[in-house]
Protein backbone atom coordinates (compact mmCIF):
# COMPACT_ATOMS: atom_id res chain seq x y z
CA UNK A 1 0.00 0.00 0.00
CA UNK A 2 2.95 2.30 0.74
CA UNK A 3 3.91 2.33 -2.92
CA UNK A 4 0.43 3.34 -4.00
CA UNK A 5 -0.02 6.19 -1.54
CA UNK A 6 3.52 7.36 -2.30
CA UNK A 7 2.84 7.10 -6.04
CA UNK A 8 -0.40 9.06 -5.88
CA UNK A 9 1.25 11.71 -3.69
CA UNK A 10 4.20 12.02 -6.09
CA UNK A 11 1.96 12.04 -9.17
CA UNK A 12 0.02 15.01 -7.82
CA UNK A 13 3.26 16.63 -6.66
CA UNK A 14 4.73 16.27 -10.16
CA UNK A 15 1.58 17.72 -11.68
CA UNK A 16 1.28 20.46 -9.06
CA UNK A 17 4.88 21.61 -9.34
CA UNK A 18 4.78 21.33 -13.15
CA UNK A 19 8.06 19.41 -13.08
CA UNK A 20 9.68 20.43 -16.41
CA UNK A 21 11.32 17.08 -17.08
CA UNK A 22 8.11 15.15 -16.48
CA UNK A 23 6.13 17.53 -18.64
CA UNK A 24 8.74 17.24 -21.39
CA UNK A 25 8.39 13.45 -21.26
CA UNK A 26 4.58 13.62 -21.25
CA UNK A 27 4.41 16.03 -24.19
CA UNK A 28 7.04 14.10 -26.11
CA UNK A 29 5.10 10.85 -25.61
CA UNK A 30 1.87 12.53 -26.66
CA UNK A 31 3.41 14.12 -29.74
CA UNK A 32 5.06 10.91 -30.93
CA UNK A 33 2.10 8.65 -30.19
CA UNK A 34 -0.56 10.95 -31.62
CA UNK A 35 1.46 11.51 -34.79
CA UNK A 36 2.09 7.78 -35.15
CA UNK A 37 -1.61 6.99 -34.59
CA UNK A 38 -2.75 9.57 -37.13
CA UNK A 39 -0.31 8.15 -39.72
CA UNK A 40 -1.42 4.60 -38.80
CA UNK A 41 -5.03 5.69 -39.40
CA UNK A 42 -4.09 7.19 -42.76
CA UNK A 43 -2.70 3.77 -43.68
CA UNK A 44 -5.00 1.43 -41.76
CA UNK A 45 -8.41 3.02 -42.38
CA UNK A 46 -8.26 3.05 -46.21
CA UNK A 47 -6.63 -0.39 -46.23
CA UNK A 48 -9.27 -1.82 -43.87
CA UNK A 49 -12.06 -0.11 -45.79
CA UNK A 50 -10.79 -1.58 -49.05
CA UNK A 51 -10.58 -5.07 -47.58
CA UNK A 52 -14.11 -4.72 -46.15
CA UNK A 53 -15.89 -3.46 -49.26
CA UNK A 54 -14.15 -5.43 -52.00
CA UNK A 55 -14.42 -9.11 -52.79
CA UNK A 56 -11.18 -10.86 -53.70
CA UNK A 57 -9.48 -14.20 -53.35
CA UNK A 58 -7.66 -14.48 -50.07
CA UNK A 59 -9.88 -11.97 -48.26
CA UNK A 60 -10.34 -14.38 -45.36
CA UNK A 61 -6.59 -14.99 -45.12
CA UNK A 62 -6.03 -11.24 -45.16
CA UNK A 63 -8.37 -10.81 -42.19
CA UNK A 64 -6.64 -13.63 -40.31
CA UNK A 65 -3.26 -12.02 -41.01
CA UNK A 66 -4.43 -8.60 -39.79
CA UNK A 67 -5.81 -10.13 -36.61
CA UNK A 68 -2.53 -11.97 -36.07
CA UNK A 69 -0.49 -8.80 -36.58
CA UNK A 70 -2.49 -7.19 -33.79
CA UNK A 71 -0.87 -9.65 -31.41
CA UNK A 72 2.77 -9.22 -32.48
CA UNK A 73 4.87 -8.38 -29.40
CA UNK A 74 6.29 -4.87 -29.43
CA UNK A 75 9.83 -6.14 -28.86
CA UNK A 76 9.58 -8.21 -32.05
CA UNK A 77 8.65 -5.07 -33.97
CA UNK A 78 11.44 -3.22 -32.20
CA UNK A 79 13.96 -5.93 -33.00
CA UNK A 80 12.92 -6.17 -36.67
CA UNK A 81 13.09 -2.43 -37.18
CA UNK A 82 16.37 -2.27 -35.27
CA UNK A 83 17.83 -4.70 -37.81
CA UNK A 84 16.65 -2.43 -40.61
CA UNK A 85 17.69 0.88 -39.02
CA UNK A 86 21.06 0.08 -37.41
CA UNK A 87 24.15 1.44 -39.13
CA UNK A 88 24.71 -1.69 -41.27
CA UNK A 89 20.98 -2.25 -41.93
CA UNK A 90 18.90 -1.66 -45.04
CA UNK A 91 17.98 1.90 -44.01
CA UNK A 92 21.02 2.50 -41.79
CA UNK A 93 22.23 5.39 -43.92
CA UNK A 94 19.20 7.44 -42.90
CA UNK A 95 20.53 7.60 -39.34
CA UNK A 96 17.10 7.13 -37.79
CA UNK A 97 18.02 4.78 -34.98
CA UNK A 98 17.68 6.32 -31.50
CA UNK A 99 15.66 9.25 -32.81
CA UNK A 100 12.00 10.18 -32.25
CA UNK A 101 11.35 9.18 -35.89
CA UNK A 102 12.44 5.63 -35.13
CA UNK A 103 10.03 5.43 -32.19
CA UNK A 104 7.28 6.80 -34.40
CA UNK A 105 8.06 4.26 -37.12
CA UNK A 106 7.79 1.42 -34.62
CA UNK A 107 4.48 2.76 -33.35
CA UNK A 108 3.12 3.14 -36.89
CA UNK A 109 3.99 -0.50 -37.61
CA UNK A 110 2.38 -1.46 -34.33
CA UNK A 111 -0.86 0.51 -34.73
CA UNK A 112 -1.60 0.13 -38.45
CA UNK A 113 -2.79 -3.52 -38.29
CA UNK A 114 -4.96 -2.70 -35.26
CA UNK A 115 -6.61 0.20 -37.04
CA UNK A 116 -6.99 -1.83 -40.25
CA UNK A 117 -8.43 -4.91 -38.50
CA UNK A 118 -10.94 -2.86 -36.49
CA UNK A 119 -11.92 -0.96 -39.65
CA UNK A 120 -12.51 -4.22 -41.54
CA UNK A 121 -14.60 -5.52 -38.69
CA UNK A 122 -16.71 -2.40 -38.15
CA UNK A 123 -17.24 -1.58 -41.82
CA UNK A 124 -17.97 -5.23 -42.58
CA UNK A 125 -20.77 -5.29 -40.01
CA UNK A 126 -22.45 -2.26 -41.50
CA UNK A 127 -21.50 -2.55 -45.08
CA UNK A 128 -24.23 -4.69 -46.64
CA UNK A 129 -27.24 -3.02 -45.03
CA UNK A 130 -25.99 0.52 -45.54
CA UNK A 131 -24.83 -0.27 -49.05
CA UNK A 132 -28.20 -1.69 -50.10
CA UNK A 133 -30.11 1.16 -48.49
CA UNK A 134 -27.99 3.78 -50.23
CA UNK A 135 -28.20 1.94 -53.54
CA UNK A 136 -31.97 1.57 -53.51
CA UNK A 137 -32.28 5.28 -52.74
CA UNK A 138 -30.31 6.01 -55.90
CA UNK A 139 -26.69 6.28 -54.75
CA UNK A 140 -23.94 5.67 -57.29
CA UNK A 141 -21.03 3.36 -56.46
CA UNK A 142 -18.97 6.22 -55.05
CA UNK A 143 -21.91 7.72 -53.14
CA UNK A 144 -22.54 4.30 -51.64
CA UNK A 145 -18.95 4.11 -50.40
CA UNK A 146 -19.28 7.60 -48.90
CA UNK A 147 -22.44 6.46 -47.09
CA UNK A 148 -20.66 3.38 -45.71
CA UNK A 149 -17.69 5.50 -44.58
CA UNK A 150 -19.99 8.02 -42.93
CA UNK A 151 -21.90 5.34 -41.07
CA UNK A 152 -18.63 3.77 -39.89
CA UNK A 153 -17.29 6.97 -38.37
CA UNK A 154 -17.84 6.02 -34.71
CA UNK A 155 -16.15 2.70 -35.23
CA UNK A 156 -13.25 4.48 -36.88
CA UNK A 157 -12.83 6.63 -33.79
CA UNK A 158 -12.78 3.45 -31.74
CA UNK A 159 -10.03 2.17 -34.06
CA UNK A 160 -8.12 5.42 -33.46
CA UNK A 161 -8.51 5.09 -29.69
CA UNK A 162 -7.42 1.44 -29.74
CA UNK A 163 -4.38 2.28 -31.89
CA UNK A 164 -3.44 5.19 -29.64
CA UNK A 165 -3.93 3.09 -26.51
CA UNK A 166 -1.59 0.45 -27.87
CA UNK A 167 1.22 2.84 -28.87
CA UNK A 168 1.17 5.19 -25.88
CA UNK A 169 1.45 2.18 -23.58
CA UNK A 170 4.11 0.20 -25.44
CA UNK A 171 7.64 0.09 -24.10
CA UNK A 172 9.53 -2.60 -26.04
CA UNK A 173 9.93 -0.93 -29.41
CA UNK A 174 10.30 2.59 -27.94
CA UNK A 175 13.16 1.35 -25.78
CA UNK A 176 14.93 -0.51 -28.60
CA UNK A 177 14.46 2.08 -31.32
CA UNK A 178 14.59 5.25 -29.22
CA UNK A 179 17.26 4.25 -26.72
CA UNK A 180 15.57 6.09 -23.84
CA UNK A 181 17.82 9.15 -24.23
CA UNK A 182 17.03 11.78 -21.58
CA UNK A 183 15.43 14.88 -23.04
CA UNK A 184 15.41 13.42 -26.54
CA UNK A 185 13.75 10.01 -26.88
CA UNK A 186 12.54 9.30 -23.36
CA UNK A 187 8.85 8.42 -23.36
CA UNK A 188 6.58 7.89 -20.38
CA UNK A 189 6.85 4.11 -20.62
CA UNK A 190 10.63 4.03 -21.03
CA UNK A 191 10.91 6.46 -18.11
CA UNK A 192 8.73 4.15 -16.01
CA UNK A 193 10.98 1.19 -16.93
CA UNK A 194 14.08 3.22 -16.02
CA UNK A 195 12.75 4.49 -12.69
CA UNK A 196 11.57 1.01 -11.73
CA UNK A 197 15.02 -0.36 -12.63
CA UNK A 198 16.57 2.22 -10.31
CA UNK A 199 14.27 1.14 -7.49
CA UNK A 200 12.24 4.36 -7.72
CA UNK A 201 8.93 2.51 -7.62
CA UNK A 202 6.97 5.52 -6.37
CA UNK A 203 8.12 7.72 -9.22
CA UNK A 204 7.54 4.90 -11.72
CA UNK A 205 4.02 4.43 -10.48
CA UNK A 206 3.43 8.19 -10.49
CA UNK A 207 4.42 8.29 -14.14
CA UNK A 208 2.06 5.35 -14.69
CA UNK A 209 -0.78 7.36 -13.20
CA UNK A 210 0.09 10.26 -15.48
CA UNK A 211 0.10 7.86 -18.43
CA UNK A 212 -3.39 6.71 -17.52
CA UNK A 213 -4.56 10.32 -17.18
CA UNK A 214 -3.15 11.13 -20.62
CA UNK A 215 -4.83 8.09 -22.19
CA UNK A 216 -8.08 8.97 -20.42
CA UNK A 217 -7.94 12.56 -21.72
CA UNK A 218 -7.31 11.49 -25.32
CA UNK A 219 -10.10 8.91 -25.22
CA UNK A 220 -12.47 11.42 -23.62
CA UNK A 221 -11.63 13.88 -26.38
CA UNK A 222 -12.20 11.23 -29.07
CA UNK A 223 -15.54 10.31 -27.49
CA UNK A 224 -16.62 13.96 -27.33
CA UNK A 225 -15.68 14.53 -30.97
CA UNK A 226 -17.56 11.38 -31.91
CA UNK A 227 -20.71 12.58 -30.13
CA UNK A 228 -20.43 16.04 -31.66
CA UNK A 229 -20.20 14.52 -35.14
CA UNK A 230 -23.25 12.43 -34.33
CA UNK A 231 -25.26 15.45 -33.19
CA UNK A 232 -24.19 17.32 -36.31
CA UNK A 233 -25.70 14.70 -38.64
CA UNK A 234 -28.37 16.25 -40.80
CA UNK B 1 -47.27 3.00 -70.05
CA UNK B 2 -50.79 1.60 -69.87
CA UNK B 3 -52.03 -0.59 -67.08
CA UNK B 4 -51.80 -3.63 -69.33
CA UNK B 5 -48.13 -3.12 -70.14
CA UNK B 6 -45.82 -5.67 -68.66
CA UNK B 7 -43.31 -3.94 -66.45
CA UNK B 8 -41.37 -6.96 -65.21
CA UNK B 9 -41.12 -10.34 -66.89
CA UNK B 10 -39.24 -13.10 -65.10
CA UNK B 11 -38.21 -16.07 -67.17
CA UNK B 12 -36.79 -19.08 -65.34
CA UNK B 13 -35.17 -16.83 -62.77
CA UNK B 14 -33.13 -18.59 -60.11
CA UNK B 15 -31.26 -17.11 -57.17
CA UNK B 16 -29.02 -19.50 -55.26
CA UNK B 17 -27.23 -19.06 -51.98
CA UNK B 18 -24.62 -21.67 -51.08
CA UNK B 19 -25.98 -23.92 -53.80
CA UNK B 20 -29.57 -23.75 -52.50
CA UNK B 21 -32.21 -22.06 -54.65
CA UNK B 22 -33.79 -19.32 -52.53
CA UNK B 23 -35.94 -18.32 -55.50
CA UNK B 24 -36.86 -20.31 -58.59
CA UNK B 25 -39.56 -18.64 -60.67
CA UNK B 26 -40.24 -20.16 -64.07
CA UNK B 27 -42.56 -17.44 -65.26
CA UNK B 28 -43.97 -14.31 -63.71
CA UNK B 29 -45.18 -10.94 -64.91
CA UNK B 30 -45.85 -7.70 -63.09
CA UNK B 31 -47.85 -5.05 -64.89
CA UNK B 32 -47.61 -1.31 -64.62
CA UNK B 33 -49.84 0.46 -62.06
CA UNK B 34 -50.84 -2.72 -60.28
CA UNK B 35 -50.38 -3.73 -56.68
CA UNK B 36 -49.00 -7.22 -56.23
CA UNK B 37 -48.74 -9.06 -52.93
CA UNK B 38 -46.10 -11.73 -52.46
CA UNK B 39 -47.65 -14.02 -49.92
CA UNK B 40 -45.80 -16.80 -48.19
CA UNK B 41 -44.32 -18.02 -44.91
CA UNK B 42 -40.86 -17.13 -43.66
CA UNK B 43 -38.18 -18.53 -45.94
CA UNK B 44 -40.44 -18.72 -48.96
CA UNK B 45 -38.23 -16.38 -51.00
CA UNK B 46 -40.19 -13.13 -50.74
CA UNK B 47 -37.25 -10.97 -49.67
CA UNK B 48 -34.91 -12.55 -52.22
CA UNK B 49 -37.44 -11.91 -54.98
CA UNK B 50 -37.87 -8.28 -53.88
CA UNK B 51 -34.09 -7.79 -53.90
CA UNK B 52 -33.99 -9.10 -57.49
CA UNK B 53 -36.85 -6.80 -58.51
CA UNK B 54 -35.00 -3.90 -56.85
CA UNK B 55 -31.90 -4.65 -58.94
CA UNK B 56 -29.88 -5.10 -55.78
CA UNK B 57 -29.04 -8.72 -56.53
CA UNK B 58 -28.11 -10.46 -59.75
CA UNK B 59 -29.95 -13.70 -60.51
CA UNK B 60 -27.92 -16.90 -60.62
CA UNK B 61 -29.80 -17.94 -63.74
CA UNK B 62 -32.66 -16.96 -66.06
CA UNK B 63 -33.68 -13.57 -67.36
CA UNK B 64 -35.46 -10.55 -65.96
CA UNK B 65 -36.98 -8.09 -68.40
CA UNK B 66 -37.96 -4.58 -67.43
CA UNK B 67 -40.24 -2.68 -69.82
CA UNK B 68 -39.64 -5.40 -72.41
CA UNK B 69 -35.85 -5.23 -72.31
CA UNK B 70 -33.64 -7.90 -70.80
CA UNK B 71 -31.60 -6.51 -67.94
CA UNK B 72 -27.87 -6.23 -68.50
CA UNK B 73 -26.47 -6.71 -65.05
CA UNK B 74 -23.89 -3.99 -65.39
CA UNK B 75 -23.49 -1.50 -62.56
CA UNK B 76 -24.38 1.40 -64.88
CA UNK B 77 -27.66 -0.18 -66.04
CA UNK B 78 -28.64 -1.28 -62.55
CA UNK B 79 -27.77 2.15 -61.15
CA UNK B 80 -30.06 3.87 -63.65
CA UNK B 81 -32.90 1.44 -62.93
CA UNK B 82 -32.50 1.86 -59.17
CA UNK B 83 -33.43 5.53 -59.58
CA UNK B 84 -36.87 4.34 -60.74
CA UNK B 85 -37.38 1.47 -58.32
CA UNK B 86 -37.14 1.84 -54.54
CA UNK B 87 -37.16 -0.93 -51.95
CA UNK B 88 -38.19 -0.50 -48.34
CA UNK B 89 -36.33 -3.32 -46.61
CA UNK B 90 -37.23 -5.13 -43.42
CA UNK B 91 -35.93 -4.19 -40.95
CA UNK B 92 -35.05 -0.87 -42.55
CA UNK B 93 -31.56 0.53 -42.06
CA UNK B 94 -31.62 4.04 -40.69
CA UNK B 95 -28.66 6.22 -41.48
CA UNK B 96 -27.13 7.69 -38.34
CA UNK B 97 -28.54 11.15 -38.82
CA UNK B 98 -31.81 12.95 -38.20
CA UNK B 99 -35.15 11.75 -39.56
CA UNK B 100 -35.07 14.69 -41.99
CA UNK B 101 -31.57 13.68 -43.11
CA UNK B 102 -32.80 10.17 -43.79
CA UNK B 103 -35.94 11.21 -45.63
CA UNK B 104 -34.11 13.71 -47.83
CA UNK B 105 -31.11 11.44 -48.53
CA UNK B 106 -32.34 10.32 -51.96
CA UNK B 107 -33.40 13.86 -52.85
CA UNK B 108 -29.91 15.15 -52.03
CA UNK B 109 -28.45 12.52 -54.34
CA UNK B 110 -30.81 13.80 -57.04
CA UNK B 111 -29.72 17.38 -56.32
CA UNK B 112 -33.20 18.59 -55.43
CA UNK B 113 -32.99 22.13 -53.96
CA UNK B 114 -32.99 22.37 -50.17
CA UNK B 115 -36.36 24.19 -49.87
CA UNK B 116 -38.10 21.67 -52.05
CA UNK B 117 -36.48 18.83 -50.10
CA UNK B 118 -37.89 20.15 -46.83
CA UNK B 119 -41.38 20.58 -48.25
CA UNK B 120 -41.43 17.12 -49.79
CA UNK B 121 -40.02 15.51 -46.65
CA UNK B 122 -42.63 17.20 -44.44
CA UNK B 123 -45.36 16.00 -46.77
CA UNK B 124 -44.03 12.42 -46.81
CA UNK B 125 -43.67 12.35 -43.03
CA UNK B 126 -47.23 13.63 -42.63
CA UNK B 127 -48.45 10.79 -44.85
CA UNK B 128 -46.96 8.22 -42.49
CA UNK B 129 -48.15 10.08 -39.39
CA UNK B 130 -44.77 11.37 -38.26
CA UNK B 131 -45.32 15.11 -38.40
CA UNK B 132 -42.77 16.95 -36.28
CA UNK B 133 -40.29 14.06 -36.26
CA UNK B 134 -37.83 15.84 -38.60
CA UNK B 135 -35.16 16.58 -36.02
CA UNK B 136 -35.30 13.33 -34.05
CA UNK B 137 -32.33 10.98 -34.27
CA UNK B 138 -33.39 8.22 -36.65
CA UNK B 139 -31.52 5.50 -34.75
CA UNK B 140 -33.39 6.38 -31.55
CA UNK B 141 -36.80 5.61 -33.04
CA UNK B 142 -38.87 2.52 -32.28
CA UNK B 143 -38.95 -0.22 -34.92
CA UNK B 144 -42.45 0.84 -36.01
CA UNK B 145 -41.42 4.47 -36.34
CA UNK B 146 -38.30 3.41 -38.28
CA UNK B 147 -40.47 1.45 -40.66
CA UNK B 148 -42.64 4.52 -41.24
CA UNK B 149 -39.58 6.75 -41.76
CA UNK B 150 -38.24 4.23 -44.28
CA UNK B 151 -41.58 4.37 -46.09
CA UNK B 152 -41.49 8.18 -46.10
CA UNK B 153 -37.88 8.03 -47.37
CA UNK B 154 -39.09 6.00 -50.33
CA UNK B 155 -42.33 7.95 -50.91
CA UNK B 156 -40.49 11.26 -51.12
CA UNK B 157 -38.69 9.98 -54.24
CA UNK B 158 -41.99 9.26 -56.00
CA UNK B 159 -40.61 6.06 -57.52
CA UNK B 160 -42.31 4.40 -60.46
CA UNK B 161 -42.06 1.09 -58.65
CA UNK B 162 -42.26 0.77 -54.88
CA UNK B 163 -41.15 -2.52 -53.36
CA UNK B 164 -42.00 -3.17 -49.73
CA UNK B 165 -40.83 -6.04 -47.56
CA UNK B 166 -43.57 -6.69 -45.00
CA UNK B 167 -44.29 -2.95 -44.74
CA UNK B 168 -46.46 -3.13 -41.64
CA UNK B 169 -44.65 -5.89 -39.73
CA UNK B 170 -43.48 -3.56 -36.94
CA UNK B 171 -46.32 -1.07 -37.07
CA UNK B 172 -49.02 -0.97 -34.41
CA UNK B 173 -52.26 -2.54 -35.62
CA UNK B 174 -54.15 0.75 -35.09
CA UNK B 175 -51.98 2.38 -37.72
CA UNK B 176 -51.94 -0.44 -40.28
CA UNK B 177 -55.18 0.63 -42.05
CA UNK B 178 -53.69 4.09 -42.63
CA UNK B 179 -50.59 2.59 -44.29
CA UNK B 180 -52.73 0.26 -46.38
CA UNK B 181 -54.90 3.18 -47.49
CA UNK B 182 -51.76 5.13 -48.34
CA UNK B 183 -50.55 2.31 -50.60
CA UNK B 184 -53.93 2.12 -52.33
CA UNK B 185 -53.84 5.90 -52.93
CA UNK B 186 -50.35 5.68 -54.39
CA UNK B 187 -51.43 3.35 -57.15
CA UNK B 188 -54.74 5.12 -57.74
CA UNK B 189 -53.45 8.70 -57.75
CA UNK B 190 -49.84 8.41 -58.90
CA UNK B 191 -49.93 5.18 -60.86
CA UNK B 192 -47.15 3.72 -58.74
CA UNK B 193 -46.57 0.03 -59.25
CA UNK B 194 -46.36 -1.65 -55.85
CA UNK B 195 -45.01 -5.06 -54.98
CA UNK B 196 -45.12 -5.93 -51.30
CA UNK B 197 -44.50 -9.05 -49.30
CA UNK B 198 -46.72 -10.14 -46.44
CA UNK B 199 -47.33 -13.07 -44.16
CA UNK B 200 -50.98 -12.09 -43.80
CA UNK B 201 -53.43 -13.44 -46.43
CA UNK B 202 -56.11 -10.98 -45.29
CA UNK B 203 -53.78 -8.03 -45.87
CA UNK B 204 -52.84 -9.39 -49.28
CA UNK B 205 -56.53 -9.58 -50.23
CA UNK B 206 -57.30 -6.13 -48.81
CA UNK B 207 -54.48 -4.24 -50.50
CA UNK B 208 -53.40 -6.09 -53.65
CA UNK B 209 -54.88 -6.40 -57.12
CA UNK B 210 -53.07 -9.71 -57.43
CA UNK B 211 -51.73 -12.19 -54.91
CA UNK B 212 -48.72 -14.34 -55.76
CA UNK B 213 -48.30 -17.34 -53.47
CA UNK B 214 -44.72 -18.34 -52.81
CA UNK B 215 -43.52 -21.59 -51.24
CA UNK B 216 -39.87 -22.65 -51.03
CA UNK B 217 -38.92 -20.00 -53.56
CA UNK B 218 -41.43 -21.03 -56.21
CA UNK B 219 -44.73 -19.53 -57.29
CA UNK B 220 -47.51 -21.94 -56.32
CA UNK B 221 -50.46 -19.69 -57.00
CA UNK B 222 -51.18 -16.45 -58.89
Amino acid sequence: MGYFSEAIRRAFHLLGTADPEVFQIVFFSLRVSLTATVIACLIGVPAGFLVAVTEFRGKRSMRVMLNTLMAVPTVVIGLTLYAVLYRGGLLGRLGLLFTPSAIMLGQIVLASPIVAALTVSSVGDLELDVKRTAMTLGASGFQTLVAVARESRYALLVAFSAGFGRVIAEVGSAMMLGGNIRGYTRTMTTAIALETGKGEFGLGLALGILLLLVALSVNFLAQTISERIGEGGR
Amino acid sequence: MSAQDTLYRLDHVVKRYDGRAAVSVSNMEIHGHETVALLGPNGSGKTTLLNLLAFLDVPSGGEIQFEGRAIEWSEATMGALRRRVTLVARPPTMFDMSVLGNVTYGLRLRKVPRNERSVRAARALAKVGLEGFEHRRARKLSSGESQRVALARALVLQPEVLLLDEPTSAIHSDFVPRIEALLADLTRQNGTTIVFSTLDPAQAERVADRVVDLRDGSVVGD
